[in-house]
């Protein structure tokens, strides 16, 4: 009854029905069930109480209507076939089936919630589909979209304000990105808290400008030239052009209106408030041009400066930048590589590079071990934040050599530790090494049976771990999207996702609870993966033993989606080798990328701009620059879709 | 600060007619000619739980919730309050302890966020709303100059919290957590010197911005989308509160709380006496009929009683006592439950001085204590301990009684959310369900419908 009650949340109903012909059930959506559902959800055994052998093709009756709904779901959550089946069928066959029970919901007058394009759903567009050679005709057809720019660019902004807690924060990853597509809406909030600090801002800036106010008209200038030039000014620095005629009388109209009220200077303190507050100053804007023959609008080059500089920095974009932008004889893909280069290549200034660091943080989610509370023990000082500078070295290391970065980054057994001093946190314990141990500039080489690579970094560990055991579950929801790009459903609300306590039961057999019948179908798509990290404790050290008993790592992979990683599984590093030798892995990697630099999930538009991404990767032996470069001069970086249709625009 | 409503129509009669009065004084004149007012509101959302244990009086055998069959009330004037409750000793007839409401719809755990008003589980990317909650429905229904006030303390330094209170799917209202910040956007329209200058320098800009980003809103057309939309709706609600405020000038001159060095001070648990103090103001002045207020709700990493002398961490003290119900945690529980109904001890007096019609504000006000975890530290929701103080005079009967509802799934077992259709009831809207279906319980006789027992 519950999983028949979760579907109606999923699909809304609207009205009337529809007729659809019968040919594809019998030839093939009839044949789909019998061969890889009827076994256990027949007229013989239903498990879950779910019978599918007698289902109609008709959406017509709506206890079957949501049963239908709720096998969608479950095919496009790769919830079912359940690990335990002996057949799976291909991903062919499953989007045939998914398609046509979509299809026939919306004819039916149902409407199909379609999660794609929201954040953390980004993997429910076909992988396979993404990277096939016929897709990569197709064109982008994401649509233009306003973008918030991000706390440190408001704090830029307002450079001198002081600012307590930005309204523009961002929240903790938590498993995606930090700043994405309609993650962060604007509220009330936010409007009262960036008014005032527009206010503070502009408080200290009007008076400074009343000096040169008064030096002009000390000069002869009319108290109107005077106040024209000082807002001028502003622009300038905060919006980096110049204010057209009609803009400069609707602000001078303001400074009067205020000056009158409230007195001098706070009419040009509410002028240059105004300007902070523009949407223009606080969201990035796109695809303002008309759309060409093809139906594409293509980012102007403003727009494309604008992009880019806040693609790769906090900050608007820099004088070089606006003039390369406004140089002709290049094409806009030529300037978007070269400005790239040079912000990626900046040593002085290296925010660009910081923004690589930045996405490997999210990707992996390790920052979030600082969140992870733990009690002090014996024998062992735990402080997070070393941990995770630890890590952080490790990744610019890595980024620094640019080649193989993932696959360095997934088998290193090189790690940076200790590299300056946190000796006061006993740092090495959580390595396994004595509290003496010596720091050294020079990576550390660990035995090839001891550590590998990131996942088994004390930094990533701590963060996948709870606040007394490992977290197996959330290690293996890792792997399963960050690797695998699976997907799980949600939790179901009636679930009590906890474990029983007992301290006489080592973490896994304590997870037996997760293989009741209705866990295990979803919990069968983690814990394989997560188990066999069972090797290192909660802190991230090293162990062979658990409770006295010697720690079982083992684990069997089935129906990952990915043949090359299933398998009997003996020691974490056999399935790390695994995931790290897969193109298939490497390829969801890449779309991580993709998603974190262009702030959206992608479609199947942007099959053509992935698929040349991965080529650059694969080209250039694996090299972070050169697929961010490709990304970033991409179809799917310069054009937009046409938009649709015209908003209700309110007078 | 005691704000009697009879002083503070005398001042705002003076030398003005009562047709010029603003409609909330015209309220208040009728309230004091023996009418009815609208119902008000207080809801304290403390984090870290309540432990079921923890708010049944010693002198009341208590019962797992497993083990409740039946309901049962005591009168509560034949025991002694728990220890963490025990400033309520002296308003002990107008407390309602309620025992054996779930809310498995929130999903539990170490806070549900908004979960504990909207009835709601949130989901694990981000703690958005999924739908309006209890406090701001009740407030839009029989709305005060504004409809709804959040204040409240966090131990750290920032200005809001956010996804407590929403007044609708995905629109979180934000609880001011910095007393002079609530000071400056309730009342210094009437605050006079500086504070009255900005005030009235940020109504030009917010009128200014409006008319901008519409102008934006034109010039983009499709492209503006729901970003730009939000971000005008945000100032849209902005300026008309600041007119709102402004048309309300002499009421909120009156009802202002004083400013101190509690509105400013560095340490939480003083910050949170002034927001206290600004709540009370707002119902007493008519500021809003309903207030929500939080003590480092959803905070569990954080240490924010140091002001009281509890230096351990929400964590630490959760461990020790919220969870597996050892002694050793408990003794903090109790202290900076027993710290905070002190607060709300004060604010009830407060409201009981202050009369209003027939009797006194307190008869028309609930003041709701609540826990955004439900039971425990790690709480599940199968039961949800409540403490009410104050009544609704003749649309509820609350008051002087320890309440034990059947222990959930048992045959007259009911959910938080029908105490929520109750209080829905009380100022005229009738709902049948609130929030989110628990999937496992029946719902026509456990979810729908207030609770019989306490409605008048």
């Amino acid at each position: 009854m519950m999983i028949l009650r979760n579907c109606l949340l999923s699909i809304a109903f609207v009205t009337g029905t529809g007729a659809f012909a019968d040919d594809p059930f019998k030839k093939s959506i009839q044949p789909f069930l019998k061969t890889y559902c009827v076994s256990c959800h027949g007229e013989e055994t239903q498990k879950g109480k779910i019978r599918l052998d007698h289902l109609s093709s008709s959406m017509a009756d709506r206890k079957e209507a949501e049963l239908w709904a709720r096998s969608l779901e479950a095919i496009e959550f790769g919830e079912m076939p359940s690990d335990k089946a002996d057949k799976f069928p291909t991903k062919a066959e499953a989007r045939l089936v998914q398609d046509w029970i979509a299809q026939s919901l919306t004819q039916a007058g149902l409407k199909v919630e379609d999660k794609a394009d929201k954040e953390g759903y980004g993997n429910l567009i076909p992988h396979d589909l993404l990277f096939s050679p016929t897709e990569s005709k197709r064109v982008v057809d994401a649509a233009a979209r306003l973008w918030r720019i991000s706390p440190k660019a408001l704090a830029n902004t307002v450079r001198g304000a002081r600012m307590v807690s930005n309204p523009f924060a961002l929240d903790k990853p938590h498993g995606n990105f930090r700043d994405f597509k309609g993650k962060y809406s604007f509220n009330s909030l936010m409007a009262e808290q960036v008014t005032e600090l527009a206010l503070v801002h502009s408080e200290k800036e009007a008076k400074n400008a009343r000096k040169t106010i008064v030096m002009m008209k000390e000069k002869g200038s009319t108290i109107d030239e005077a106040n024209r030039e000082a807002i001028k000014r502003h622009c300038h620095n905060v919006l980096r052009r110049t204010p057209t005629g009609e803009e400069m009388d609707v602000m001078m109209g303001l400074l009067k209106k205020v000056d009158s009220e409230l007195g001098v200077p706070f009419g040009l303190q509410a002028v240059y408030a105004s300007i902070i507050l523009r949407p223009e100053t606080l969201f990035r804007f796109e695809g303002t041009e008309d759309a060409d023959d093809d139906g594409l609008v293509a980012l102007t080059r403003r727009e494309l400066a604008n992009s880019l500089s806040f693609a790769l920095t906090d900050l608007p974009p820099d004088s070089n930048m606006l003039r390369a932008f406004e140089n002709n004889e290049s094409s806009p893909r030529e300037i978007l590589l070269a400005e790239t280069r040079r912000l990626l290549d900046d040593e002085k200034r290296p925010t660009a590079r910081n923004r690589l660091l930045q996405f490997f943080q999210e990707y992996f989610d390790y920052l979030k071990a600082e969140d992870v509370f733990k009690d002090q023990i014996k024998g062992h000082k735990h402080w997070a934040p070393a941990l995770v500078y630890d890590l952080n070295a490790l990744v610019m290391h890595v980024l620094k050599n640019d080649k193989q970065v993932l696959k360095t980054l997934l088998t290193t057994p090189e790690y940076l530790i200790y590299v300056n001093s946190h000796r006061d946190h006993g740092n090495p314990l959580a390595y396994n090494l004595p509290p003496d141990w010596k720091p050294t500039p020079k990576p550390f080489k660990f035995p090839e049976d001891q550590r590998m690579g990131v996942l088994t970094h004390p930094a990533w560990l701590v963060a996948h771990s709870g606040n007394f055991d490992n977290d197996p579950i959330l290690r293996g929801h890792w792997i399963k999207y960050k690797l695998l790009g699976g997907n799980v459903p949600d939790i179901p609300i009636t679930v009590d996702a906890k474990l029983p306590e007992d301290e006489n039961m080592t973490l896994r057999e304590r997870m037996h609870v997760t293989r009741a019948e209705e866990c295990y179908k979803c919990h069968s798509k983690m814990n394989p993966l997560g188990l066999p990290f069972e090797r290192y404790d909660h802190f991230g050290r090293f162990r062979f033993l658990e409770l006295d008993k010697p720690v079982d790592v083992t684990s069997k992979i089935v129906n990952s989606g990915v043949p090359e990683v299933d398998g009997e599984i003996r020691t974490p590093f056999e399935l790390i080798e695994r995931l790290a030798n897969s193109t298939h892995c490497e390829q969801v990697f890449v779309r991580y990328v993709f998603r974190f630099f262009m702030g959206r999930n992608e479609t199947l538009g942007d099959a053509k701009s992935l698929q040349e991404a991965h080529k650059a990767y694969v080209d250039n032996d694996g090299s972070m620059e050169s697929l961010v470069l490709s990304l970033l001069s991409s179809d799917s970086f310069l054009y937009r879709a046409k938009p649709v249709s015209l908003a209700k625009v309110s007078p | 600060m005691h704000v009697s409503r009879r002083n503070l129509l005398k001042g705002l009669t003076l030398g003005s007619g009562a047709m010029l009065l603003p409609p909330m004084a015209q309220r208040i004149l009728a309230n004091t000619e023996g009418k009815t007012s609208a119902p008000r509101f207080v809801f304290v959302v403390q984090s870290n739980g309540f432990d079921a244990v923890q708010a049944c009086p010693e002198s009341i055998p208590f019962q797992k919730y497993e083990d409740r069959d039946k309901f049962e009330a005591f009168d509560l004037a034949e025991h002694k309050l728990p220890k963490g409750l025990a400033p309520l000793e002296e308003l002990k007839s107008k407390t309602t302890i309620l025992q054996g409401l779930s809310g498995r719809c929130t999903g539990g755990g170490h806070s549900t966020w908004g979960g504990c008003l909207g009835m709601y589980r949130i989901s694990g990317a981000n703690h958005s709303p999924q739908n309006v909650t209890i406090d701001y429905q009740l407030g839009q229904a029989q709305p005060g100059i504004l409809p709804w006030v959040g204040v409240g303390m966090a131990s750290g330094a920032q200005d809001a919290l956010m996804n407590i209170s929403a007044r609708a799917a995905h629109k979180s209202m934000p609880i001011i957590l910095k007393p002079e910040k609530a000071y400056n956007a309730f009342f210094s329209v009437a605050a006079g010197g500086d504070r009255e200058k900005n005030f009235h320098l940020k109504r030009n800009l917010l009128d200014y911005m409006v008319g901008d980003v519409k102008k934006t809103r034109t010039a983009l057309g499709s492209l503006a989308g729901e970003e730009l939309d939000a971000y005008l709706s945000a100032y849209d609600q902005l300026a008309a509160r600041q007119y709102k405020l402004l048309a309300n000038k002499e009421t909120l001159k009156k009802a202002a709380p004083k400013l101190d060095d509690r509105f400013t001070s560095e340490v939480a648990t003083q910050r949170l006496e002034a927001q206290f103090e600004l709540a009370t103001s707002s119902l007493i002045g008519g500021l809003s009929n309903v207030a929500t207020i939080t003590s480092a709700a959803t905070e569990i990493n954080a240490q924010p009683y140091l002001g009281i002398g509890v230096d351990l961490s929400n964590h630490a003290y959760g461990h020790m006592g919220g969870n597996k119900r050892d002694a050793k945690g408990v003794q903090h529980y109790e202290k900076v439950r027993n710290w905070l109904f002190g607060l709300i001890a004060k604010m009830a007096k407060q409201l009981e001085e202050t009369p209003e019609g027939n009797g006194n504000m307190l008869d028309n006000t609930v003041i709701v204590y609540m826990s955004d975890a439900p039971d425990t530290h790690h709480s599940t929701g199968f039961e949800w301990p409540l403490v009410l103080v104050g009544n609704l005079k003749g649309k509820m009967k609350l008051g002087g009684q320890y309440v034990n509802f059947p222990g959930y799934g048992k045959a007259g077992h009911r959910t938080v959310g029908c105490l929520y259709n109750s209080f829905l009831r009380s100022v005229g809207t009738k709902q049948e369900t609130f929030g989110r279906i628990d999937p496992d319980l029946d719902l026509q006789a456990m979810q729908t419908g207030p609770l019989a027992e306490l409605m008048a």
